[in-house]
């Protein structure tokens, strides 16, 4: 095991993809910074809470899109040049092999997720008042981190039975895309609406969610269980951590647990 | 003051932490490096050990135990394949030996319808005797070199070792009468069987009578017994106890006897530890003495 | 001799298709053992099989005597190394990058294993070349440098000469007669061309539509694809003079007191005529004329009716 995760990380460590978005990720928050910063300066007060939000990936899931453009080509490039089957006819053992794609994966995407985080404290610290509670801002992070190795978790068990790079490509971004966009629709039709009172069109009127009972808890519950879904919560204020963070922990569970179970049996091309 | 007390313990904490698990570490690789350097031999395999830890010495420790181990293995495998192509040279040789044999056979005979005097005649005669000698040498030693080559194993039925004794004698009642020997016999009656394959129990029966007629001073006792145990006696004044241990050595004969190649008992002691059993020689009062025995065993796999 | 590898009754089923239809075959130590079947004739899929890349339909098999249910099946594959269809290689990484990085999997630290085999497949000048620009010749032998660094005791190559050129296949062959020989390694090699694999193997399995048709060695197959007439008469003892004399002929091997076989180009009619007038009693006549590629397709043609 420790062999494998030193082959692993001697690879990871040369992947290209990683540093791209890496970098993707800091110029990202560099921007924020400066968006947040003319705020500033032109008056608006804006809190450290504001900064570390625009990190979570917000309404397309860059953070999933990342994850899955990382695992899918670290994982995806090792069935196309067939090096798993050095693995495997050395003797790694299937659930090794698994376990340690997934440990790497996750390892390389909590790098990427965390450049931004660790630039808020080092830089943002510098520019804008810590608002609310530093704690909070500390949980906020950890159920970000809980959310990408979900994303990791989930890419890593797609990427490693698609056995194919373009599918992992294709099917991951696709994927973080749709339910992102599912996601930010249900979460606007669950807040309820405002809309214009057919007797006088100057009042506005506040229309919680019509839906039945249980049709919102469903969605409620499918926001928070998707990681994409999670993303879009985790801008509010309101997000309870540390549901987010069990589910998060089912995510990383199920696919280590089952996936490495499952891909005893599988068939390598 | 306090805060540099208790930097000072987590550091400690630390340190005593850090030193266990890489005295952990160290003594999993020292282990590791015991049951690969085993296997290795056992094996007889070229994988080299490898240990978890990183430590220098261990890694030295690791190499030089790895290169020295397949010297030795190497040196192994060299003497067996140097064997190997020795019993192969004798298969081939004592092969290539029986066309031209055969050949000059023929044309003696041809020699022979061709008018000759008395003289060339008795000259030719000796010179068949001499050639049927060696022939017989050839076979015998083509013989050896398959038996001893061979890696096959030889398949195993419940025989009756009672009546593969008998016939074996039978055959050789009229070479002992020729010479003059008067076998003494007493076959138990309760009938033995083992797992032993009936022909390559024969050759062995074979064997041993045959030296019995070369080497007998004139007697032979043949006896079975009810655990099947077999022994075959006779005095032989040329033999001493020396002699008797090389007896089952290759090539040993007592002395240049005609026609002996000195292969024959090695030939019965290979095909015999092959089907499990034992052979062994002894010597008292002047008398030779081959036990032979087949344990009883369950039928084998 | 110890043996490397065993199947018994191997068969594997893709949807109905049965790609590996009861295999049993027997590899010894020390062996190079060719296995020679056409294209589509399950070679790879049976060696995938033994990789335990895919899972076996039924039948069994041991490796080192370990059985494919045994939990140290793991521990024994340690001690082989494989070529499955193309090697095994990362195109964006150089010779030495990809080495080190099947040295990480194997847990070797010794820093001069990754020169020795690239010296050893001949390779050392590669430099910073990346794979994706090696030639198809390089990148094989790369793939062999790569089941090498483990210093297995046991590889599988599926046709590792297949698409290069002749020189590039002499090396290879030089190649894997020298590892056989200095580490006494095990080779299984696969080949749909018997010729490629006829200075090489010194055991041969020739497969079929997923069936393994015969187990054959190299001094048996050469036995029976040796130009002869074998002739069965009463006694030998005078039939070297007549065909020394008759016939001036001297190719001939005396087998047993009734067998001889005859290497030599021979009229059969005036054989018989001069045995006769000999004494000799003809019994049989039997005579064998085959190359290589004709046993080869004689078998697979028996097995297809």
């Amino acid at each position: 095991m420790i062999q494998l995760l030193r082959a692993d990380l001697y690879r990871g460590s040369r992947c290209l993809v990683f540093y791209v978005f890496l970098i993707l990720n800091a110029l990202l928050f560099l921007s924020q910074f400066y968006n947040l910063y003319s705020f500033q300066a032109s008056g608006i007060s804006v809190s450290m809470r504001d900064l570390f939000v625009g990190g979570m990936g917000g309404g397309i899931g860059f953070l999933g899109i990342g994850s899955a453009v990382i695992s899918g080509v670290f994982v995806g490039r090792e069935y196309a040049s067939g090096a798993i089957r050095n693995k495997m006819i050395v003797g790694g053992g299937r659930s090794r092999i698994y376990l340690s794609k997934l440990i790497v994966c996750s390892l390389m995407n909590s790098a990427f997720y965390l450049v931004y985080p660790i630039g808020c404290l080092f830089i943002g610290g510098f520019a804008f008042a810590w608002g609310s509670n530093p704690l909070e801002l500390l949980f906020l992070v950890l159920a970000g981190l809980f959310m990408v190795l979900a994303y990791s978790a989930i890419f890593t068990g797609i990427s490693m039975f698609s056995q194919n790079t373009v599918l992992n490509l294709v099917g991951g971004i696709l994927g973080v895309i749709i339910v992102s966009a599912v996601a930010n629709i249900l979460q606007i039709e669950l807040q309820g609406a405002y809309v214009t009172a057919p007797s006088d069109p100057e009042t506005w009127l506040f229309v919680p969610c019509q839906w039945p009972h249980w049709v919102q808890n469903l969605v409620n519950g499918f926001i928070r269980l998707m990681p994409s879904g999670q993303s879009t919560l985790l801008v509010d204020k309101s997000a309870n951590y540390g549901v987010l963070v069990a589910l998060s922990c089912g995510w990383i569970v199920l696919s280590g647990a089952g996936g490495a179970i499952l891909f005893r049996r599988v068939d390598i091309k | 003051m306090t805060v540099i007390y208790i930097l000072l313990l987590v550091l400690m904490v630390i340190f005593v932490l850090f030193l266990f698990l890489k005295i952990c570490l160290m003594k999993l690789s020292l282990r590791k490096l015991l049951s690969q350097a085993k296997e290795k031999i056992q094996n007889d395999s070229n994988i080299p050990l490898t240990s978890p830890s990183h430590d220098q010495d261990i890694l030295r420790i690791a190499a030089f135990l790895t290169t020295e181990l397949d010297s030795v293995l190497r040196a192994g495998r060299q003497y067996t394949e140097g064997n190997q192509k020795i019993k192969r040279a004798v298969m081939n040789v004592s092969h290539d030996l029986r066309t031209p044999l055969t050949s000059a056979a023929g044309y003696l005979g041809l020699l022979q319808k061709s008018g000759l005097n008395e003289r060339q005649l008795e000259y030719v005669r000796i010179l068949e005797g001499r050639i049927r000698a060696m022939k017989n040498l050839t076979e015998e030693l083509l013989t050896f070199s398959v038996v001893a080559s061979e890696e096959e194993n030889i398949p195993l039925e419940r025989t009756c070792i009672n009546d593969c004794l008998e016939e074996s004698l039978m055959q050789f009642y009229l070479a002992l009468n020729e010479r003059g020997i008067e076998p003494k016999i007493s076959i138990s009656e309760k009938r033995v069987y083992r797992y032993t394959n009936r022909e390559t129990l024969s050759r062995i029966f074979d064997n041993i009578l045959n030296n019995a007629v070369r080497y007998s001073d004139g007697d032979l006792f043949v006896d079975l017994c009810e655990e099947g145990k077999i022994v075959f006696k006779n005095t032989a004044s040329k033999l001493d106890e020396v002699s008797v241990a090389k007896l089952f050595d290759r090539f040993f004969t007592v002395e240049n006897a005609r026609g002996a190649t000195g292969l024959g008992l090695s030939i019965a002691k290979i095909l015999t530890e092959k089907m499990n059993g034992v052979i062994s020689a002894g010597w008292c009062n002047g008398q030779l003495e081959i036990c032979l025995y087949f344990p009883d065993q369950a039928e084998p796999k | 001799m110890e043996h490397v590898l065993q199947t018994y009754g191997l068969t594997k089923f893709y949807k109905r298709n049965c790609v590996v239809d009861h295999v049993s075959m027997n590899i010894r130590r020390g062996e190079i053992y060719g296995f020679v079947g056409r294209n589509g004739a399950g070679k790879t899929t049976v060696m995938r099989l033994i990789c335990g890349l895919i899972q076996k339909s039924s039948g069994s098999y041991e490796l080192f005597g370990k059985r494919d249910d045994d939990a140290r099946l793991d521990a024994v594959r340690r001690r082989i190394g494989a070529i499955i269809e193309t090697p095994s290689v990362y195109p964006d990484m150089t010779a030495v990058q990809n080495l080190r990085e099947q040295c990480f999997v194997l847990g070797i630290t010794d820093p001069n294993v990754v020169p020795e085999v690239l010296e050893y497949v001949g390779l050392q000048d590669t430099g910073k070349k990346r794979v994706r620009n090696f030639s198809l010749g390089m990148r094989q032998r790369l793939g062999i440098a790569m089941s090498l660094v483990g210093s297995p005791d046991f590889i599988i190559l599926d046709e590792p000469v297949n698409g290069l050129d002749p020189q590039g296949i002499v090396e290879i062959r030089e190649l894997l007669l020298r590892l056989n020989r200095e580490k006494s390694i095990t080779i299984l090699i696969s080949s749909h061309i018997l010729g490629e694999l006829s200075k090489l193997a010194t055991c041969y399995g020739f497969i079929e539509k997923g069936r393994l048709l015969k187990e054959i060695t190299a001094a048996e197959l050469e036995e029976a694809c040796r130009k002869s007439i074998r002739i069965q008469v009463n006694t030998t003892d005078s039939l070297a003079c007549v065909l020394e004399r008759e016939f001036s002929l001297f190719g001939f091997k005396i087998i047993s007191e009734h067998e001889a076989e005859i290497y030599d180009e021979i009229p059969i009619g005036k054989l018989a005529l001069a045995l006769h007038a000999a004494g000799i009693e003809l019994y049989r006549v039997l005579e064998k004329e085959e190359n290589l590629e004709g046993y080869f397709l004689n078998l697979v043609g028996g097995a297809s009716q």
